[in-house]
């Protein structure tokens, strides 16, 4: 657990590992991020609960955690996903599948904060590869990621397309 | 003749509604001997598990070592490769009636990238280098072409050089190299994705 100020709001915003009773909060910010549009590649996904409840209880230490980024009124304001891959080809790798902050709380580092406990997570696993994919307009995102030591690995040109606007691709990863 | 679906997937012929089929063929083995090619089935269910775990086994060319899918589930992936507009499924039949290889085509479900096809091609080891494969692609390609298919992708680890150049010399061309990111046998590969633009 890490707290994180957040001065210009005047706010102290504590990071954990998600519980049970944190999907409902999670789920606010993700349909938040979907309806946004921009960030996902499948914007059909729907947040099933049943199916979330599962996924949460699955996760064992060993191969995913979610982190959670709260408020001092208890309200999740981020989120972020990181699962280790399986099989003896992929054991040293692990993706952060979904980093997500709600709108008023970006730019404020709690994505940083965030991914940091993602990547703390990893180095206890012994992951030696983390990986994570981002779309080529996503600036933001990208510089984030690249402070903190991730750098390309591949990109996928014209691999989604957004309206009528085709996007690369981006993977990015940091070795541990 | 009306095209009534979006993706040209099913055509209207006499009244009745039917799916691109790809029929049955039969190719020449470069070392002597024929194969048949042919649209894959729910009948095959058993043959494809036993004809993909086989290559999968041998370590090289597959990420899992096993595929691990109910018989139930295995139907329904094959049901959705029947050649309309989800996929298609090719299966490789020896003289004796056993699969011996396969190819799939699968369009990508995501909301942003309906335009994006994603193959899958396997045989096992005495039907390799043969040409089967590029028989494989062929089909691959035509339906591509017949269901809007924009890029059509594959991966492939880097050490699968026999495999990475019939892909070239089909066209595909690399689409990001994601580096180290798998570990075959005690040796990191990179895992090479490809693309073909049609």
């Amino acid at each position: 657990m890490r707290q994180i100020d957040v001065p210009e709001r005047d706010e102290r915003l504590v990071i954990r590992r998600a519980r049970v009773a944190d999907l409902p909060g999670i789920g606010t910010v993700f349909s938040e991020a979907i309806d946004e549009g921009l960030a996902f590649v499948d914007d059909r996904y729907a947040f099933d609960w049943h199916a979330e409840r599962e996924w949460l209880e699955q996760f064992s230490a060993a191969n995913g955690a979610v982190f959670v980024a709260m408020n001092g009124d208890g309200i999740i304001v981020g989120y972020a996903t990181i699962e280790r891959a399986g099989g003896a080809k992929l054991r040293h790798t692990a993706e952060v599948d979904t980093i997500a902050v709600s709108a008023p709380y970006r730019r404020h580092g709690v994505g940083r904060a965030l991914l940091k406990e993602a990547l703390a997570w990893a180095r206890r696993q012994r992951v030696k590869k983390v990986c994570l994919t981002v779309f080529s307009s996503n600036r933001k995102a990208r510089r984030l990621y690249r402070s903190l030591g991730f750098v390309n690995d591949g990109v996928e040109r014209r691999h989604v397309r957004v309206g009528r606007r085709y996007e690369d691709l981006i993977h990015m990863a940091k070795w541990l | 003749m009306a095209d009534l679906s979006v993706w040209g997937a099913r055509r209207v012929i006499s009244g009745r509604l039917v799916r691109c089929q790809v029929r049955a063929r039969k190719i020449p083995l470069k070392g002597g001997g024929t194969v048949t090619l042919r649209q894959g089935r729910v009948a095959d269910a058993v043959g494809l598990l036993a004809c993909v775990n086989a290559v999968a086994a041998e370590g090289r060319y597959y990420i899992n070592e096993r595929l691990e899918v109910t018989m139930a589930e295995e139907h329904k992936w094959i049901r959705a490769h029947d050649g309309g507009a989800k996929g298609l499924l090719v299966v490789v039949i020896s003289p004796e009636g056993e699969v011996v290889g396969n190819m799939s085509v699968s369009r990508s479900r995501a909301h942003k990238a309906p335009f994006r096809a994603e193959l899958g091609l396997g045989l096992m080891a005495p039907y390799r280098g043969q040409g089967v494969g590029r028989a494989l692609l062929e089909e691959a390609v035509r339906w591509s072409r017949g269901h809007g298919i924009k890029k059509l992708t594959l991966q492939v680890f880097s050490s699968n050089t026999r495999a990475r150049a019939l892909y070239e010399s089909f066209g595909f061309r690399e689409d990001g190299v994601n580096h180290r990111h798998y570990k075959v046998k005690g040796r990191y590969v990179d895992n090479v994705n490809m693309a073909l633009w049609l």
